[in-house]
């Protein structure tokens, strides 16, 4: 079972960008059911997310149990470990919720099931500029640990937004591929391949 | 698996309780988690669902307003709306054509909002505005 962390801050598009990450992942995988899987992690008392993957026809799991980048929570591990038990799918999907730090997860992931997720964060070109002011501790914490950002809502903020998030995720975490996305228009494979490793 | 917790830990701290079902009686519950306050309800509306659709749309409008007028941030405000239509056919005559009844819409909400700097008994009491508008 190969996992993806999906983060990022909250509105940021996450779900709209696991759609298209869903998608693409059941298209390369065999032919079977539950092959690609999703564990929701939602901050509060009640399932949106899920509803909107669920209704796309994915295998979903919700887990309220509030932020699990928690270290003192193992119900994520626990949720992880039923998923493989029950299912053995080829891909399990995280989205995280918005206020996060994907870093955790993968250390919760992989010293209890010597997992190595991949981190792909969703970074919000919109509100960057206001959301770094006044969470840049948060934000800075998400990207750290990224294998890759796609820099969400392109096509929705200026160019010289768009250009000011890149530079500025550019400096926060320069090593890594940044993608320039639309997710309510999809999302194209090439981005996916290389995101996810899966074109290496 | 079902339970009611509360744990803080060394990087962060929050505090909730929840059960593992879809809560559909219309009590708005507060939590906190690392500063951002978080409000969650689930209820049922009878209005028809294209009403619904334009109030959902008015009423979260309004929240972010509200949250903007108190100097709050908004991190997410989200809803998913899920309709059950009954239609009923019935036939009691043959060479006829059956009766079709369409016997109106239910609809289960879910919201979740959370926002950074406003406090909890007035995101509640926004939150209340709501549902009572949408219901």
């Amino acid at each position: 079972m190969k996992i993806i962390v999906l983060g990022g801050f909250l509105g940021s598009g996450k779900t709209t960008a696991l759609l298209s990450l869903a998608r693409f992942l059941v298209n390369r995988c065999e032919k079977r059911e539950n092959a690609v899987m999703i564990l929701e992690n939602e901050i509060g008392e009640v399932g949106v997310d899920d509803k909107t993957v669920a209704a796309a026809g994915l295998n979903v799991t919700n887990l309220f149990a509030g932020c699990v980048c928690c270290t003192a929570s193992g119900e994520l591990t626990v949720a992880a470990q039923r998923i493989l038990r029950e299912y053995d799918p080829e891909w399990l999907i995280i989205e995280t919720t918005g206020i996060a730090y994907p870093r955790e997860i993968r250390a919760n992931l992989g010293s209890a099931l010597g997992l190595e997720p991949r981190i792909l964060v969703i970074a919000d070109a919109v509100r960057w500029k206001r959301l770094y002011r006044a969470m840049n501790v948060l934000l800075a914490g998400q990207l750290e640990s990224a294998d890759a950002v796609l820099l969400n809502k392109c096509d929705a903020a200026s160019p010289d937004a768009v250009a000011g998030a890149e530079a500025q995720i550019g400096t926060l975490n320069g090593a890594i591929p940044l993608f320039r996305v639309s997710a309510a228009d999809g999302i194209a494979d090439e981005v996916w391949e290389t995101a996810t490793g899966c074109g290496l | 698996m079902s339970h009611n917790h509360e744990h803080a830990h060394d990087e962060h701290t929050h505090t909730h309780g929840h059960e593992e079902h879809e809560h559909t009686d219309g009590e708005v519950e507060v939590t906190t988690h690392d500063g951002a306050v978080i409000a969650s309800v689930g209820f049922v509306s009878r209005q028809p669902e294209e009403r619904l659709s334009a109030l959902m749309t008015e009423e979260l409008s309004r929240f972010g307003r509200q949250i903007g007028a108190l100097g709050g941030i908004i991190g997410h405000v989200k809803a998913a709306v899920t309709s059950r239509r009954v239609t009923t056919f019935s036939l009691t005559e043959p060479d006829t054509e059956p009766g079709v009844a369409a016997l109106g819409c239910e609809s289960t909400v879910q919201l979740a909002a959370i926002v950074f700097g406003v406090a909890e008994d007035a995101l509640k009491t926004i939150a209340e505005r709501a549902v009572s508008a949408l219901r």
